[in-house]
């Protein structure tokens, strides 16, 4: 006998296991009670675990349909407005946005020369668009 | 979830299966105990690997073939997709509480001071002197506790001829042909058997089952 191979004992025990099949349910309950098993609280336990993905899967439509809502909500907010905002306010804002874009837009803006307030308002207020578009799109591929 | 699995969750039989798949997972601990695994128990008495019990193994094992971590078998029975499942939970488990497998890597160099790689220089994996002799000594008591359990039915032929049979692995079917009994009859040899069960079930080597035997309970 290798080592992989079951001994005796092994083999009993797995003879055991297999006639399990021609036990009856008093006889199932007899036996787990004798190797200290309570199959009610595992029963229970599955009756859980089932009806909790059940619920899970009942419900999976109502988490789609708030994705949905929030990306449409998204969508349709009005953007900030900000050839109205106050042109310190839209200074901050745009040299915000220049560092969020790291190097490469600040390079591409500084080539422009100098902007108005108003060019800096329409450009946060389209990137701002596109921002919303962008997530809106995340939402709807999940 | 797998609409196989499903179905088969919301048969009739459904908690039948469900007892069978601990009974399984229960023996499978057990079959450890009798390769030198020495388990916990929880307060009921329920046999553990690391901190779970049959119980625990049954019920993750339905928690991972429902949300899809692991494969449902349609072409298989529910019991032998929980039972694939359990067998390798209580595998990883035994495996996460054994102390002994972890073996520090170190750095190690050639003659010349060139690191070597530790997988090709890796030397073949076999058993110890010490392993194998404690691996001998469990055989040698398995043996030594089927002979007392065939002695322990002293008169009943039957009851012997089934013990014998089953330490040498035959299934159901080959019992009944081989004894030239009924599969009823086999099954109520297994009924009277697991009645025993106590002396046997958890003893940890040949000397407790004998101390056990001799109890008489």
């Amino acid at each position: 006998m290798t080592n992989d191979e079951p001994g005796p004992m092994e083999n009993l025990l797995n003879g055991l296991d297999q006639q399990s099949d021609a036990l009856s349910s008093d006889q199932l309950r007899i036996e787990l009670q004798d190797r200290g098993i309570d199959i009610d609280a595992l029963l229970q336990k599955m009756d859980a675990i089932i009806a909790a993905h059940d619920k899970h899967e009942r419900l999976a439509w109502m988490r789609v349909a708030d994705e949905k809502k929030e990306s449409l909500r998204i969508a349709e907010t009005p953007g900030a407005q900000w050839s109205d905002q106050k042109p310190e306010h839209v200074l901050i804002a745009f040299a915000r946005f220049l560092k969020a874009g790291g190097p490469e837009r600040a390079l591409a803006f500084k080539n422009k020369g100098t902007l108005s307030l108003q060019d800096m308002a329409a450009i946060l207020e389209a990137d701002e668009r596109l921002q919303k578009r962008t997530q809106g799109k995340g939402t709807d591929s999940t | 979830m797998n609409p196989a699995l499903k179905a088969a969750l919301a048969e009739p039989g459904y908690r039948d299966t469900v007892a069978r798949a601990a009974i399984h997972a229960d023996t499978t601990i057990r079959r450890y105990i009798w390769r030198g695994y020495r388990p916990r128990y929880s307060a009921q008495g329920e046999v553990m690997v690391g901190d779970k019990t049959a119980k625990d193994f049954v019920s993750e094992a339905v928690l991972r073939l429902i949300n899809g971590r692991r494969a449902f078998d349609p072409s298989r029975p529910l019991l032998d997709n929980l039972n694939s499942v359990t067998d390798s939970l209580i595998s990883a488990e035994k495996k996460r509480s054994d102390r002994s497998g972890i073996v520090d890597y170190t750095k190690e160099t050639d003659e010349e001071g060139n690191p070597s790689d530790p997988i090709s220089t890796a030397v073949a994996i076999a058993l110890t002197p010490d392993e194998k002799l404690r691996g001998d000594e469990l055989r040698e008591d398995q043996r030594r506790c089927i002979g007392a359990l065939i002695a322990s039915f002293d008169g009943d032929d039957e009851m012997q001829k089934y013990i014998e049979a089953l330490s040498v692995g035959f299934k159901r079917s080959e019992i009944s042909e081989l004894m030239g009994i009924s599969g009823a009859q086999v099954d109520e040899l297994r009924r009277k058997l697991t009645k025993y069960a106590r002396k046997f079930f958890g003893v940890t080597n040949f000397e407790e089952l004998q101390r056990r035997l001799q109890e008489g309970n």
